[in-house]
């Protein structure tokens, strides 16, 4: 099969799971109107919050309540942006705890690919409005800096979800891992929102290599900011790289994998 | 009585021991307490090296640090229980059926059940988080008034977070899907829950709003009564506490006993 084929076949079954699950979150109405309304009002309330102390010192180190808008903007744009598609991926611990990929093995499509599409966060419907809202609070929006913005959250969004992969695929060789997990995920998440210019050289190095949220939002804020080619390569390479370890990883640890005799049950 | 007690005190027990099962789940997630308050003491140290006399909102860095410590340790424990989804789940999976004729009471049966989950949890972020916050920062005096006020508020706390949550599970028997009310409820601990920006550093107008809500910042409070301790902010704390969990012990019985109306058993 070519690879043109190959990709017209994954966008196709992507398109058509994220219908089928959008229409399944709308199935319960309600539900689905208060995520998206609260989504808009948690992304201004947490902002508001990051303002409140930001913002009251004009600058810490350089860093002002633009920088912040910015990281902001497309930290959301790439975390949101996998939840609204791709929501399924965060469950991957768990279907490898419970033996449930059994059902995910026998398409002829990769089984990542169709656990990511097991589901959709719908309230990210919301907050993905409001990150274009924090890119004009940063100011200089042009055309070229809108695509260059969904350019650099595209690719902070393949960082992301090949970091998860890469921190839920340890639950192929130890059991009981989703609370860590969800600290890593957390804490990765956490690092993105702090002013940049306060971390020490080894807090710098560490969101560059164990918790590398640097690539997810920080990075790509600052090429926003201001581009310079060696960073753009650097987070190209980073996404390419990081996608390779995570589908070896992946790979490898399927070999590991024990069937939970699941198939028909779920 | 007592072996009423005895048979709660066993469900917690139960419920303790399912919850340190996984060694590596539990110490697993406590280095990363560590890193977070690594990251936010830079954060922190940096502002108040920047302020005149050191100190942030009347506060010591360190205050500020410790608060941010232990109100992560407290916190993560209820984002990790995911309750308010077990009780959506067992009213949609029909499984509150089967709980309500058992001989126990469906609401005390849950609440020490959270309690048992939550206990082992918070011990080891505190001791973790508190060797850290010592590393990083240093030492605080924690009196033993806010010791116990602290604690009294930490039990406060935990009982109406059970009572919420328990309250918006129980939604599932009306609206069905309560993700979308979860989320709410979780986002605002986010906001204002003080783990990422103490509520000492919002507007003083809003701050005084968001003290009167029986949710969000509640842990935060405690935390904050541990490191800094006031009486009159302690007293009055109490008080609204003290009126919140009250008012949410009838809400709670309210919702309970008009929920279970719709349940309806099949046999099979």
């Amino acid at each position: 099969m070519s690879s043109w084929s190959a990709l017209r076949k994954y966008s196709r079954f992507i398109l058509f799971s994220f219908g089928r699950n959008m229409a399944s979150a709308m199935e319960y109405r309600s539900s689905f109107v208060i995520q998206i309304v609260s989504s808009i009002f948690f992304c201004l309330g947490f902002f508001a919050g990051w303002y409140f102390l930001i913002g009251a010192q004009q600058s810490i180190n350089g860093w002002t309540i633009a920088d912040t808008a910015r990281v902001f903007a497309i930290g959301w744009g790439a975390i949101d942006g996998s939840s609204l598609f791709f929501y399924g991926i965060q469950d991957l611990s768990v279907m490898i705890n419970s033996g449930k990929l059994d059902n995910f093995l026998n398409y002829p499509l990769h089984p990542l690919v169709l656990i990511a599409m097991t589901k959709c966060r719908p309230s990210s419907l919301g907050s993905i409005p409001v990150c274009f809202l924090f890119l004009f609070v940063a100011g200089d929006v042009t055309l070229l800096t809108l695509v260059m913005y969904i350019v650099y959250s595209l690719l902070g969004m393949i960082v992301w979800m090949n970091l998860l992969i890469i921190a839920q695929v340890g639950a192929f060789w130890t059991g009981g891992f989703d609370r860590l997990i969800k600290q890593i995920m957390f804490t990765m998440i956490n690092s993105i929102y702090i002013p940049y210019t306060v971390f020490s050289p080894v807090a710098r190095l560490l969101t560059k290599t164990v918790l590398p949220s640097f690539f997810i939002a920080t990075l790509p804020a600052q090429l926003l900011g201001r581009f310079e080619l060696e960073g753009f390569l650097l987070l190209v390479a980073f996404a390419i790289g990081s996608t390779v370890l995570s589908l070896t990883l992946f790979n490898a640890g399927l070999k590991r994998y024990e069937s939970g005799n699941l198939i028909g049950n779920s | 009585m007592i072996k009423k007690l005895l048979k709660y005190l066993l469900i917690f027990k139960i419920n303790f021991s399912a919850s340190t099962a996984f060694a590596v789940d539990i110490i697993g997630g406590t280095p990363l307490i560590v890193v977070r308050l690594w990251m936010l003491s830079q954060l922190y140290s940096t502002l108040g090296g920047m302020s005149s006399n050191g100190q942030l909102i009347g506060l010591t860095v360190e205050q500020v640090l410790w608060t941010i410590m232990l109100v992560t340790a407290f916190t993560s424990t209820i984002w990790a229980q995911r309750f308010p989804e077990m009780i959506d789940e067992e009213v949609k999976s029909g499984n509150l059926a089967y709980s309500l004729v058992r001989p126990f009471s469906f609401v005390l049966y849950h609440y020490v059940g959270f309690l048992g989950r939550a206990v082992p949890l918070v011990v080891a972020n505190v001791i973790v988080g508190t060797l850290a916050a010592l590393f990083f920062v240093g030492s605080i005096n924690i009196t033993p008034q806010a010791f116990f006020g602290g604690l009294l508020l930490l039990f406060l706390a935990y009982s109406i977070e059970f009572l919420v949550q328990f309250c918006l599970g129980l939604c599932a028997l009306w609206i069905e899907d309560t993700s979308g009310l979860i989320d709410v409820y979780l986002r605002l601990g986010l906001i204002i829950g003080g783990t990422y920006v103490p509520l000492s550093f919002f507007p003083e107008t809003l701050r005084t709003v968001i003290e009167y809500l029986p949710m969000g910042h509640l842990l935060y409070q405690a935390a904050r009564t541990f490191t800094h301790f006031e009486t009159a902010t302690f007293m009055h704390l109490l008080s609204i506490m003290g009126f919140w969990f009250v008012a949410l012990l009838f809400l709670t019985t309210w919702i309970f006993r008009r929920g279970i109306r719709y349940v309806s058993v099949n046999g099979g």
